[in-house]
């Protein structure tokens, strides 16, 4: 077995000021059901930064850091779905779906808080232990 | 040259301005060589920022998934990224193609959390250029091109925005040449 963990902090201010600027910034970051799940809540940015955190923390998860430059396709294809409970989980799609096969990963788990200007949030993804280890 | 409609430096002037509009790093740090990631500290929602920043400012669409990703997607996984998340061989041969000096000294088995810090000013700004350089001659009605407020390219008799290629079918126009011409895999 081999666990791959990342962690994310971000400034719920700083978020909102993107997604207001740019509508292709929610559009391409967050999937629909993203978009719809966080505008539903009181505190839409503080929900929409725990979800960013989220991803970002995937990303740093899977050792492919910053998904900015050329690698802003990243972003909405990892999704973080809701329960009844709020409980977040992770889905991948396309390349990053990929790029769990390819690390041989079998579970992922998130975790996001928010409390006053911040949002963060960590993720933890379990892989076999076929893949060449690095010490 | 329809191509050249807005020059270099005026694009690399609004990439310069998009950084430090997003970052509030000082104009006077920042080179054309300057790692967004190393020099000028930019974090990962600012590059997102800087990103959409210039879509507006020049009316285009940036890539929105790596060269290395097409490269998968193109001519099979593995062959740029391996299994621990390390750039090949040949994805190392291509990114110095693709990104010239900015990956001067890269090495196969570098891991791709460490390619961020290969994008500076230049590389953003050659993005963009690879974009226009697309422009046809003239618009669909037949008519010149102008620019508006010098960044976006418009057609001189309607003011229909420039028809451009998304940054991902530039990337993939690329590859395909290049895999024409050089028959990498």
């Amino acid at each position: 077995m081999r666990i791959y963990q990342g962690v994310d902090l971000v400034e719920i201010a700083r978020l909102r000021e993107a997604y207001e600027r740019h509508e292709a910034f929610g559009e391409d970051i967050f999937t629909e059901e993203e978009n719809e799940y966080c505008r539903s809540r009181p505190d839409v940015y503080s929900h929409l930064a725990g979800r960013f955190a989220a991803k970002e923390a995937c990303l740093k998860a899977f050792g492919v850091g910053m998904g900015g430059f050329g690698a802003t396709g990243r972003f909405g294809e990892i999704e973080v779905e809701s329960s009844p409970s709020g409980k977040p989980a992770l889905r991948l799609h396309g390349s990053m779906e990929k790029m769990g096969q390819r690390l041989k990963i079998s579970q992922a788990t998130v975790s996001i808080s928010h409390a006053g200007e911040y949002a963060i949030a960590t993720v933890i993804l379990v892989g076999e232990d076929s893949v060449e280890d690095d010490g | 040259m329809a191509q050249n409609m807005i020059n270099d430096e005026r694009i690399m002037q609004e990439v310069i301005d998009a950084i430090v509009h997003t970052t509030g790093v000082e104009k006077d740090t920042i080179t054309p060589d300057s790692s967004l990631v190393e020099d000028l500290g930019v974090l990962s929602l600012d590059f997102l920022d800087v990103n959409f920043r210039l879509e507006q400012v020049f009316g285009v669409k940036m890539a929105r998934n790596f060269v290395l990703e097409h490269v998968e997607e193109l001519f099979g996984e593995g062959m740029a990224i391996d299994e621990n998340n390390e750039v090949t061989e040949k994805g190392v041969e291509i990114l110095k193609m693709r990104l010239s000096e900015a990956a001067g000294d890269l090495e196969p088995g570098t891991p791709m959390d460490e390619l961020p810090a290969l994008v500076t000013p230049k590389t953003l700004a050659f993005a963009v250029k690879d974009i226009f350089s697309y422009l046809p001659e003239k618009s669909p009605a037949g008519a010149d091109w102008k620019t508006e407020d010098g960044t976006r390219i418009v057609c001189s008799q309607t003011g229909e925005p420039a028809a451009l290629p998304s940054g991902d079918e530039v990337v993939q126009n690329w590859l395909k040449s290049l895999q024409e011409e050089k028959q990498l895999f």
